[in-house]
Parts: structure tokens; C-alpha cells; sequence
């Protein structure tokens, strides 16, 4: 074959790509009735496992998706669980770190850590708590290094150590977890905290506060605090390294949404404008990552619409995803996949039913319509004739919920269940 | 300013230096979660999982054999040896393996915890190992047979490979073979005949068949238990109990010669445990258990490549019990064994730091400068 031949094959076969990619979203709603700060990891075999807590605090859930549908299982022991973030080990086992309250009158959570492999169950450490009643614990997001040492961050109030922004670790040597201050952070509320720790164990923590937003990195032994960036008045924030280990931060400042990245200590941080937003009134609704190839992706909240914004070389573009509830914020968790493809999860709503829903949307995601009750890509008489056969069913329960049809797990399939299929009818995947 | 460089980079110097330094052992009692039975310790064995960070203890008890470090708990399996003697190894992949002396392997890996057989029969005390490509063997003699196998697993089976004792000769001891690999992949083997040691590789140098070192050469060790392991830069460290020290042999290039030496004298009796492990620098250490100051301490000894340093006396151990080392992903040693008073542990080094008299000279040093 000669060059030009080559060269004459090599344009046909982008130009197939260009045709055949397909780089649009797809959206799943998982569950109805399901909110609240649900987080996303990809296992080994790049399949996405969520992790939610229910809206009741009866516990955590791992959500899987089978050819029948997303499952969830309860994590054991979770009563009172919330805000879990969850990753995968270089072993493939699962690494959890949650809020648990027991005493649901007052803000005494406990924080702990929860792991399981296939080939034991669930065990669980607890990092700090159960705190003294003048002091709280909120607000955890976790990453593991590369050789899965478990890293947390969490805002904690009141206490000796006055409030602020608290770093914890698992030493292996003493099989202890070792809690630390950042007190480069200073005192005062933070939110949005987030937590990212790079190939060769550089960890980056970054929140947000009435003084705008801060980040540090800890790197050779020391905690590098970095300059604050002034923020708007919402202060939402997220943080992550680049793929090539810069600190970079996304933010809102005044109706605009910029993603940041801290050069060095010379040129200090360099801001673009990704684009103008309506200024969100919950502080909840940002999400950061970064693809290994170093696109950085941008989940946001633009009045009542999902966007996604990205970076390629012709500068930011966004898309928009879904449609979510005003002035609540969607709570995004935004990863890249082991094929640098974006996935996320975040609290939908359905008008129609007026519920609370738990989504997710990714780029070569399978397509599953939650009233397709018997997987024909349908929804029709046949599906509801699943739903009949439960109908008034009260002992629905994990994993099952009596075949999916009791839709927002409140344990019997009833007139709301009804509701959320007749929103289905008739469609198809 | 130039004796305040000198200074610093004297000090620097030193911290660098192992033959200086001293270690701070940590201690970490191996303990189910709160509702299981009790581990019942025996033997003992240990390797590092993902990336040498986590340890993971086989022991011989009576209803699990192996326990893995999690965070806050460690976690038994139900799998339960037949054997009382273990052996451990750690896969490039993060993998950790046990075989005991009953024809048993069991891993645990990305998919978690496998068992199998690499021989059905009965076995004297087997060494296991992992190649380059994480694949795992076995180093076994059948009772009652003449030669040893070495086993290596392929897909759901295990294919063997036999070394001959030599014709005519004194037999192969038992209870007295080790298994490494090198740097080329290649399957080594320290063994005694009689009383001399034998050395067997087989690799892609050797043209994938067994070359034995010449007996005419070889050191005399005795016919009791050995261990060996090969440095990163694949110098075999071999350790024998010669009934009055414990002594390592190893081969030095340059004179094409086998090297032995002391390593540490054994006082009050017989037995003692040991195993060999290298690490990642070109060190090669020792954890052991012998008599000293009248009570069986723990021990352990190290060569950073250049020399031996003075064995290190840990804390009192149970002398019946074999002992498991490995290195964790920062170089430092990981030791476990069963403490005089039946509980299993590991030992751990977290940090290096000098020695007393050192950080005298770092103050004295100080002192000068500050008043200059």
C-alpha cells in the first residue's frame, strides 16, 4: 500500500469515527425518592457502582447495574448513614466512607470507614466520633493513593481544636487512623470540600468559605497552603489535579463559572471563564475531574438545567444534560471512567410525579428505562402487568422491590409507583 | 556558611546511612472483628499486598489460615491449612500466596482469596515464589521421593519440573530448599546434599534446563533448614542453621566463589525459625527467633548490600513458631511471628532513625555552630 492509499484509508476511517461517535449523553433515572449527595466509582471491569443513602437515613446503598436493572443493596450496619463517597482499591474492593447519626434531634454524627472485597464481608473502623455535643463532623470526601491508603477530609466544628477543616489518614504501621488540622485553612464554615490525591501521593484538599476558596497540597512532607480565590456568594467549589498534577479548582463568581489552575508559586493561579451561569442558590452544585488525558470537565448548575461543560483544544463548550429541581441544587459527583469517558450522578426530578430521583448520566451509557419491567425496551401493557401482580404488595424489600415496581423503595407498590409508570407509557429506549 | 554546608551535609549523610541508623518497631496484634472467634496462632508466614502496603499473614491455625490487614480490622479467612508449615510470597501484582507442606496454595489476589493444590501428597516444609509476571511456584519434595519439584501454575493447573539429587551422592536433605527468581525470570534453587550446598537455576539463560552448581565449590552448611533470597540485583543470600550459628552463604562474583560467614551465634539450644527477604535497594535482611539475655527474642538482622549490620533484639517471641518477613513498599521490614505469651503479631519498622551516640554528634554539631 503506498502512501497516499494510507493516507486516503486513514481519512475514510476518521471520517467514520466522526460519524459513528457518539458523544452524547445518556440519562438513567436509578431510583425514585432517592437523594442526597449519591456518589459514583467504576469497579475493574469499568462498570459503574453507585453509592446513595436512602432520604429516610435508614442506611447506605450500593447500586449495580444488572441486565435487569439497577440493584441496590444495603451496606449493613448504616442506620443513620449519609454523604458516603466511595472508591475502588487497586484490588477491586470497596472503599467507603460515610456520616452516621444515631441521634437524628441533633448534628452528633459519627465518621466512619467501611470496606469490603469479594471475599469477606463488610468491616468498618470509625475515624472520629461519636463527637462531644458541642461539636459536629460534616461534609467527608475521600480518595485513595495508589497503594490504597484511605484519605479523608471533613469539616469539623467546635472541639479543643476550634472548627476548621480536618485531614485523616490510615497508618498501616500503628493500624490507626491519624487525624490532623489543616490549619491553613483557618476557622469558620467551609463547604464543598473535596479531596484528590495524584499518582505519586501528592493529595489536594479544597473548600470553600465567606473568604472564597481555598486549596492546599501536601506534598514531601508539608502542607502547601495556596492563595484564596475570591469567590461569589454562594462560595460553591470543587477541586481535583490536573493529569499532569496541578491544583485546579471550579467556582462561581459572580453570575460567571471559572475553572482555575495554580501554575506555580510565580505566576500563582491562572482563571478562564467556562461560562456565565444564573447564580444557584444552593452551595451543592459543582463538580470537577479531570480525564487522564487532561480535559478537565465541569458539571454545573445553571438555573433549573444540568450543564457539562468541557475543554478540548477549541476552548470550553457546554451541553446540557438534564433538567433538575430549582433552588435545590443537583448535587453532582462527576468522574471519567477507565475509557476517559465522563459519568455522573445527581438528584434529578420528575415533574410529572413530583419526586425526587436518583440519575445518572455518562457518555456510552446503556440505556434503561426504569418502568421497563421486563427488559423489552418498551414500556406497555407487559410492564404493567408486572406492576399488577405487585399491586398493594407491602413486603417489597432489597434488592428486589418486588421486581422493581415498587419504584421509590418505600416497601409497597401503591399509587405513587403508579404514577411514576404512567409517566413511562408507551416509551421506548 | 561553608561549615554550616559541611555541617548539613554531614548530618544528611549519616540520616542517609543505614549502617547508622537504628529502627523504631511498631507492634500490631492480630485480631479478628469484634464478634469473631479468636484467632489461634501457629506458624506464621507474611506477605504485602497492593503495592507492599497491606500485610497479609498465613498461619497454620486450626479452623483459618491466613488474615488480611484492613483498615482498623483484620479480616481471617475460613480457608484452614492441613499443613503446619508456611511459607510466604509477594506477586509483583500485589498478589500475596501461602503454601503450606500438605500440597496446599492458597492467594489472595484482584478477585480475592483462591486455594488449591499444588501436589495432593504429603510434603516436607515448601518454599513458594513468584515469577516476574506474578505467576506463582511451588518448591516441594514428596515424602519419600529423591528429588524436588518445582510446580508453577498455569491457568487452573499446576505443571511441574523435577531437580535430580546427585547420582550416587548423599541424598537431598529435607526441610532444606529455597526458591527465588532473578532479575531474567529465571527459577533458582539453593538446596543441601549432605552437608553441601547445591545451587539449581532455570531460565532463559540456562536454556530453559536445570545447570547445578559444581559440588567441588560448594560451601558445607550442614543438613538443617535454609532459606534464600536473591537481592534486586540477584546476589543469593542463603541462611542455614549449622546446629551452632546461623550463617549465611552468598556468591561473590568477582572470585566466582561462595562466601560464609557468621551471622549470628545461637546460644541456649535448638530450634530457632527464620526467613530471608530482600528488598527493593539491594538489601537483603533476616527476621529471626533465638536465645538472648536468657529468653527467645525475636531478632532481626540486615545487609544493605555492603555488610551486615548488628541483629536488632525486638521483644521476647515464642521460639516453636516460625516467623514471616517481607518489605513494605518504603523498603522498611515487616516480621511476622507469635509473642512468648501466644499472641500473633507484626512487627513493624515505619521509620529509620539514628542511633543515640549519631544523635549525640548531630547535637554536639549544633552546639558548635550556634556558637560560632
Amino acid at each position: 500500500m503506498n502512501r497516499i492509499s494510507r493516507v486516503y484509508l486513514l481519512c475514510v476511517l476518521s471520517f467514520c469515527g466522526v460519524c459513528f461517535a457518539d458523544d452524547s449523553f445518556t440519562v438513567n433515572v436509578v431510583s425514585y425518592g432517592t437523594s442526597n449527595s449519591a456518589t459514583i466509582a467504576v469497579d475493574i471491569n469499568n462498570s459503574p457502582v453507585i453509592v446513595s443513602h436512602t432520604a429516610d437515613y435508614e442506611g447506605i446503598s450500593i447500586i449495580t447495574q444488572t441486565q435487569a436493572g439497577y440493584e441496590a443493596n444495603g451496606v449493613p450496619d448504616t442506620n443513620g448513614g449519609s454523604w458516603p463517597r466511595l472508591k475502588f482499591t487497586s484490588n477491586n474492593e470497596l472503599s467507603l466512607v460515610y456520616l452516621k447519626n444515631l441521634n437524628y434531634d441533633d448534628m452528633s454524627y459519627e465518621l466512619w470507614y467501611g470496606s469490603k472485597g469479594s471475599w469477606f464481608d463488610w468491616t468498618f473502623s470509625g475515624i472520629e466520633g461519636p463527637p462531644p455535643p458541642y461539636f459536629t463532623l460534616l461534609r467527608p470526601d475521600m480518595d485513595l493513593t495508589s497503594n490504597d491508603i484511605p484519605h479523608v477530609v471533613y469539616y469539623r466544628s467546635g472541639g479543643s481544636q476550634g472548627s476548621g477543616i480536618f485531614h485523616a489518614f490510615f497508618d498501616v504501621h500503628s493500624g490507626q487512623w491519624i487525624k490532623e488540622k489543616l490549619i491553613g485553612f483557618g476557622s469558620g464554615t467551609f463547604s464543598n470540600l473535596s479531596i484528590d490525591i495524584d499518582p505519586d501521593s501528592k493529595i489536594m484538599v479544597s473548600a470553600s468559605n465567606t473568604q472564597g476558596v481555598k486549596a492546599a497540597v501536601y506534598s514531601d512532607g508539608f502542607w502547601n497552603y495556596l492563595p484564596s480565590l475570591e469567590a461569589g456568594s454562594n462560595k460553591i467549589s470543587s477541586g481535583s489535579f490536573t493529569a499532569d498534577s496541578l491544583p485546579a479548582v471550579a467556582f462561581e463568581r459572580s453570575g460567571q463559572l471559572i475553572y482555575a489552575v495554580y501554575i506555580n508559586d510565580i505566576i500563582g493561579w491562572v482563571e478562564t471563564v467556562v461560562a456565565s451561569v444564573v447564580t444557584p442558590s444552593s452551595p451543592y452544585s459543582i463538580a470537577l475531574a479531570h480525564s487522564s488525558t487532561n480535559v478537565p470537565a465541569i458539571v454545573y448548575v445553571d438555573n433549573r438545567s444540568l450543564m457539562y461543560a468541557t475543554n478540548v483544544a477549541s476552548g470550553w463548550t457546554t451541553t446540557m444534560i438534564d433538567e433538575v429541581v430549582s433552588g435545590e441544587g443537583a448535587k453532582p459527583y462527576l468522574i471519567f471512567d477507565h475509557n476517559d469517558k465522563p459519568l455522573m450522578v445527581y438528584d434529578g426530578y420528575d415533574e410529572y410525579a413530583d419526586m425526587h430521583t436518583l440519575n445518572i448520566a455518562g457518555i456510552g451509557l446503556e440505556g434503561f428505562n426504569i418502568a421497563d419491567l421486563n427488559n423489552d425496551k418498551i414500556v406497555n401493557f407487559s410492564d404493567f402487568a408486572v406492576l399488577a401482580e405487585y399491586w398493594i404488595d407491602d413486603t417489597c424489600c432489597a434488592p428486589n422491590w418486588c421486581k422493581r415496581t415498587d419504584f421509590d423503595h418505600s416497601g409497597s407498590v401503591d399509587m405513587l409507583d403508579l404514577a411514576t409508570f404512567a409517566r413511562y407509557w408507551l416509551e421506548s429506549i | 556558611m561553608k561549615k554550616h554546608i559541611l555541617y548539613i551535609a554531614l548530618v544528611l549523610s549519616i540520616f542517609c546511612s543505614s549502617a547508622f541508623a537504628g529502627r523504631t518497631w511498631f507492634y500490631n496484634e492480630i485480631t479478628p472483628p469484634q464478634g469473631n472467634p479468636p484467632i489461634v496462632p501457629g506458624n506464621t508466614a507474611i506477605g504485602m499486598r497492593s503495592d507492599n502496603t497491606w500485610p497479609v499473614v498465613g498461619y497454620a491455625g486450626p479452623t483459618d489460615g491466613a488474615a488480611a490487614m484492613l483498615p482498623g480490622v483484620w479480616v481471617p479467612t475460613t480457608f484452614n491449612f492441613t499443613g503446619q508449615y508456611l511459607d510466604g510470597a509477594t506477586a509483583p501484582d500485589g498478589t500475596v500466596a501461602f503454601a503450606d507442606n500438605a500440597g496446599q496454595v492458597v492467594m489472595l489476589g484482584k478477585t480475592g482469596w483462591g486455594s488449591g493444590s499444588y501436589n495432593g501428597s504429603a510434603q516436607y516444609r515448601s518454599s513458594i515464589a513468584f515469577n516476574n509476571n506474578s505467576v506463582p511456584a511451588v518448591l516441594h519434595r514428596a515424602t519419600g521421593s529423591n528429588y524436588l519439584t518445582l510446580s508453577m501454575k498455569s491457568g487452573s493447573a499446576w505443571y511441574g519440573s523435577t531437580i535430580q539429587e546427585y547420582p550416587g551422592g548423599p541424598g537431598i536433605n529435607t526441610d532444606a530448599f529455597a526458591l527465588d527468581f532473578d532479575s531474567y525470570n529465571q527459577a533458582n534453587v539453593a538446596f543441601s546434599e549432605g552437608p553441601t550446598l547445591r545451587f539449581a537455576s532455570k531460565g532463559i539463560l540456562t536454556g530453559n534446563q536445570w545447570i547445578l552448581s559444581s559440588q567441588q565449590d560448594a560451601p558445607l552448611i550442614g543438613t538443617g533448614q535454609i532459606d534464600m533470597a536473591l537481592t534486586n540485583n540477584d546476589v543469593p543470600y542463603v541462611l542455614y542453621n549449622d546446629n551452632s550459628s546461623l550463617k549465611y552463604a552468598t556468591y561473590d562474583r568477582h572470585t566466582d566463589s561462595w562466601i560464609t560467614g557468621i551471622l549470628d551465634t545461637l546460644t541456649g539450644g535448638l530450634p530457632i525459625n527464620f526467613c530471608v527477604a530482600a528488598d527493593d535497594t539491594g538489601g537483603v535482611g533476616i527476621a529471626y527467633v533465638t536465645q538472648f539475655a536468657g529468653q527467645y527474642t525475636l531478632s532481626f538482622a540486615y545487609n544493605n548490600g555492603s555488610g551486615w549490620m548488628l541483629p536488632e533484639r525486638l521483644t521476647t517471641a515464642d521460639t516453636t513458631r516460625m516467623v514471616g518477613l517481607a518489605f513494605d513498599y518504603e523498603n522498611n521490614p515487616v516480621i511476622s511471628f507469635v509473642d512468648y505469651t501466644g499472641k500473633m503479631e507484626i512487627a513493624y519498622d515505619p521509620m529509620m532513625i539514628p542511633e543515640p551516640a549519631t544523635m549525640a554528634i548531630f547535637a554536639l554539631g549544633f552546639a558548635l555552630i550556634r556558637r560560632r
